[in-house]
């Protein structure tokens, strides 16, 4: 068991963690980067969530959950930015439709990030016009970002 | 004593489709109520892969195609004659009532001197020319495999003999079956339905629906690890190879029910991803077909929400 | 007084061909055989990924596609450098056996024996306009049924490669490191079972037919004999532990055998439709394209040389160079050599499949390197095939295809000696110039696979040769 003491110098600590993190957050650009951070941060707070409860004697499993979400302003891309999403070297697919960025990293059609000869990091309004217009496709795809105009 | 089924009863049944259709034309062809019709299977710029696919057909063998089905008049792999021998009896058919499958692309480049097949009284003839004229009288155009449906490898970027579809130099109605090979039951059984029925159901791009209607991935023995997220990172890998490229989520055949080879494997079962070779595009829009360079499961399970 | 004859097409071979042979007294003096199909493989791989090649190339043969899934995967592992497993080599190696077995059942019993048997006539595809045939009435009844028997054979061939391959032609499993999935008992068990079914035919019924043939048409053991070089690049040799099976690259040229040096291997353009800075080069120096307009040229088939001579591929080259088949080098030969060498790849395949070692898996994660060049060379069905390779970019930047085709078939080469199989055709007899049975029976005797061989014919002008490009 843990006294005390050392529970307040974990908390302590911990809170130091969640300052650098937020810290690191403020200054990071890249989408994948910044969801790997909230998904740290979110670990930091569920265990100082239950070091507070073992403090206060409360049911130990604390009363944060590690499934809560933090919204993310939704990021604007660049042609250059999207272009870095090309579904290589363990990089989300994102494509864009009508000055929308789509996320196609876990969409079946779209094996190897690619899709009928198309690669994921591009515009491809006028491939999908000719293709699908008309199609409720879009509307099953997750939404990430808006394409520069 | 009941027949032990190796195999679940609806996928036998399904395995049987062709068979069945093909057993029926067979009995009607003997008890008299159909007659023979002749058939003439012409290879094209191709690999000739989709004659030996028929070859390794089970239900029923190529033995039953050739005794008890139709008048098989000509084929480049197995007639007996050569020659001008070999062109007579291929131009035998016209005037008959007769089948034209064709293997193969048409190539075009230089007035189809890309590809020659044989000649006509001395003169050199071009498949181009062959498929037109025997393609406009036939009473039933088949384009067998994924050259005749749609060039396949042979119209591949840079497409260096300039191969096109059966069709598209066609003006008439083509049944289409793609595959890099077809499947020998496709064939035999769209063969079997024409024989019995005057015509097979067509979906809207010319597939028999019998063979073509549904999703690979709807139907796929790995279809739970896509749903949960579980990906192969390599060959051989028990799960599911969608990051690794697989094309069944494109691709509408019944591989993974009828399977290949006597029913003895398809290529999910030996674990590599399905390249999409009877979709259409194959197969310059179904690459890359092998991609260990891919997204990561945990970016794509990021917060959208 | 001379006749000249024009064969097209020669059916009952993969893919499409003519022959052109010059008769005096009843004798071919001089030929040429052209290749009639041109599809250009080489020109379609580059910017390709890397290793798509292994099922890319496949789809240049329906007939013999596990020959270029095992080139082109050498050819990736040479430039990956990657070194497969004892386990990874006997998986494919099994594959690529039945390859041989599916080949050599069907061009036996469909492609070569209507040349000798008179078939059924109620059958319009059998129809011939020869009647050179000597076989007596129940002999010849008896090698008909058997070309029905076989066709369940050839299948069960391709069914035992599609345990493990996924599915023929064009197979799925033979990839870098071996194949791509294990090997369970269950599939071990199955491909007994049909090795067993196809080895009593072969034992019991393939080799008494071919010898049957052997004993009514005598004189083809005198023609169809060409050069008598031959050469193999090696195929079922150097396991780590069994060590040879079959044969080593080696070549047989001046009654002797010798090492094979594949820095021997050149293309030479000078009667082919092509344009190059050279008319001469080793498989990785360059790639020539087609040029259809060329003084002197001939053919789309780029003649192979080694050491600047023409050289015969095949079953015969293997026998031979193994030790197996001495008897002598001509048509008849070639069909009992073809015959022998299925009964020794049932032999071969039994071995590997009792080393076989359940659940191994072969395979990994591999990388593309920015920059590589790699080569595969193996002895397939037909004879030596080569794949050359180089990636830049992450992409296939070169491609070089010599199939075993463009030996046997090949055309005349730049100092003007014809190739192997037009040299055999030379001094072949024809009894009837009208009926000319004699030339398909020697030809048929290299199995020509055109499809892996491609190339184009210009009408019009005097028939020209062959062809081979893939």
């Amino acid at each position: 068991m843990l006294d005390q003491e050392q529970i307040r110098r974990q908390i302590h600590n911990k809170l130091w963690e969640l300052d650098y993190y937020a810290g690191l957050l403020r200054c990071e650009r890249c989408i994948v980067a910044k969801n790997a951070l909230f998904k740290a941060l979110r670990q930091k707070i569920a265990q100082l969530s239950r070091l507070t409860a073992v403090l206060t004697a409360e049911n130990a499993t604390g009363w944060y959950s590690e499934s809560w979400t933090i919204g993310l302003e939704q990021p604007v891309f660049t042609p250059e930015t999207l272009a870095r999403y090309n579904g290589k070297s363990g990089n989300p697919a994102y494509v864009a439709v009508a000055g929308i960025v789509y996320d196609v990293t876990d969409i079946a059609a779209w094996a190897a990030a690619t899709h009928f000869g198309l690669a994921a990091g591009q515009d491809l309004t006028g491939q999908f016009q000719e293709c699908h217009d008309g199609q409720p496709v879009l509307a099953q795809l997750p939404v990430v970002g808006r394409l520069q105009a | 004593m009941k027949k032990r089924q190796q195999v679940c009863s609806e996928y036998q049944k399904k395995r049987e489709t062709a068979l069945k259709l093909v057993s029926q034309a067979g009995k009607a062809i003997q008890n008299g109520a159909l007659t023979k019709k002749n058939l003439v299977w012409l290879e094209l710029t191709g690999c000739s892969g989709n004659i030996i696919s028929l070859l390794d057909g089970v239900n029923p063998g190529f033995q039953y195609l050739l005794t008890r089905m139709v008048n098989f008049v000509y084929d480049n792999s197995l007639s007996a004659a050569e020659n001008t021998a070999a062109m007579d009896q291929l131009f035998s058919v016209l005037g008959t009532d007769y089948i034209l499958a064709v293997e193969g692309a048409v190539a075009t480049k230089n007035n189809g001197r890309y590809n020659i097949i044989g000649s006509v009284q001395g003169r050199p003839l071009t498949a181009l020319e062959a498929v037109k004229r025997l393609g406009e009288k036939a009473a039933h155009v088949i384009a067998v495999g994924a050259c005749a449906t749609h060039g396949g490898p042979s119209a591949a970027r840079p497409n260096p003999a300039a191969c096109v579809s059966v069709q598209s130099v066609l003006q008439r109605p083509v049944i289409k079956l793609p595959g890099c090979p077809c499947h020998p039951d496709w064939f035999l059984g769209t063969l079997a339905a024409i024989l019995l029925f005057g015509e097979v159901a067509l979906d809207r791009q010319d597939r028999p629906l019998l063979f073509y209607s549904t999703l690979i991935h709807d139907r796929c023995p790995r279809r739970s690890f896509f749903d949960r997220g579980i990906f192969a990172e390599k060959l051989g890998d028990k799960t599911c190879m969608f990051k690794l490229g697989c094309r069944g989520p494109v691709t509408r055949t019944d591989c993974p029910v009828r399977q290949w080879n006597a029913y003895v494997n398809w290529p999910v079962k030996d674990d590599t991803p399905c390249i999409g070779c009877a979709q259409f595009g194959f197969p310059d829009r179904m690459e890359p077909f092998i991609s260990y360079d891919t997204t990561r499961r945990e970016h794509g399970q990021t917060d959208h929400s | 007084m001379a006749k000249q004859i024009i064969l097209n097409p020669v059916t009952r071979i993969s893919g499409f061909m003519a022959i052109t042979v010059t008769i005096e007294n009843r004798t071919v003096v001089a030929a040429q055989t052209s290749g009639l199909l041109f599809r250009g493989f080489e020109q379609m791989l580059i910017g390709r990924n890397p290793f798509d090649a292994v099922y890319f190339t496949q789809r240049i043969c329906g007939i013999c596609s596990a020959a270029h899934s095992l080139a082109s995967t050498l050819a990736l592992e040479n430039a990956l450098q990657i070194k497969p497993g004892d386990q990874g080599r006997y998986l494919r190696d099994i594959v690529h056996g039945c390859e041989f077995l599916q080949n050599h059942i069907r061009h036996f019993y469909q492609y070569t024996l209507p040349d000798y048997v008179k078939m059924p006539a109620d059958f319009p595809v059998f129809h011939t306009q020869y009647n050179d045939f000597r076989l007596p009435k129940d002999r010849n009844d008896e090698l008909v049924r058997h070309y029905f028997a076989s066709l369940e054979i050839s299948r069960q061939a391709h069914e035992m490669l599609a345990v493990l391959g996924g599915k023929a032609p064009h197979n799925h499993g033979v990839f870098i490191g071996g194949i791509t999935t294990r090997a369970t008992a269950a599939k071990i068990i199955k491909i007994k079972a049909i090795l067993a079914t196809i080895s009593q035919f072969i034992n019991e019924i393939m080799l008494p037919d071919v010898y049957t043939i052997a004993e009514y048409y005598p004189e083809y053991f005198d023609l169809g004999k060409g050069y008598g070089n031959l050469l193999s690049y090696g195929c079922f040799d150097g396991y780590s532990d069994l060590g040879t099976l079959y044969v080593n690259p080696s070549v047989y040229i001046d009654g002797k055998i010798q090492a094979f040096d594949p820095a021997g291997i050149t293309e030479e353009i000078d009667y082919s439709w092509y344009r190059d800075r050279v008319q001469a080069y080793r498989p990785f120096e360059t790639m020539p394209v087609d040029e259809q307009v060329k003084p002197q040229a001939y053919s789309w088939v780029k003649a192979a040389r080694y050491h600047n001579l023409p050289f015969e591929v095949g079953p015969l080259a293997r026998q031979w160079l193994s030790g197996d088949y001495r008897r002598g080098i001509s048509a008849l030969d070639r069909t009992i050599a073809r015959v022998l060498e299925a009964k020794k790849i049932t032999n071969i395949i039994t071995t590997l499949v009792e080393r076989l070692v359940p659940g191994t898996v072969t395979q990994d994660v591999y990388q593309v390197p920015r920059t590589a060049a790699g080569a595969g060379l193996i002895d397939t069905t037909r004879g030596a095939l080569g794949h050359w390779l180089k990636i830049a970019g992450g992409k296939l930047s070169f491609y070089q295809i010599i199939t075993p085709t463009v030996w046997n078939l090949s055309s005349h080469g730049n100092n003007g000696l014809p190739g192997t199989a037009e040299q055999a055709l030379s001094g072949t007899p024809v009894a009837d110039p009208d009926k000319p049975v004699e030339l398909g029976r020697v030809i048929r005797s290299f199995d020509p696979c055109i499809s892996c061989a491609t190339h184009v014919y210009v009408p019009g002008k005097p028939v020209k040769t062959v062809t081979v490009v893939p």
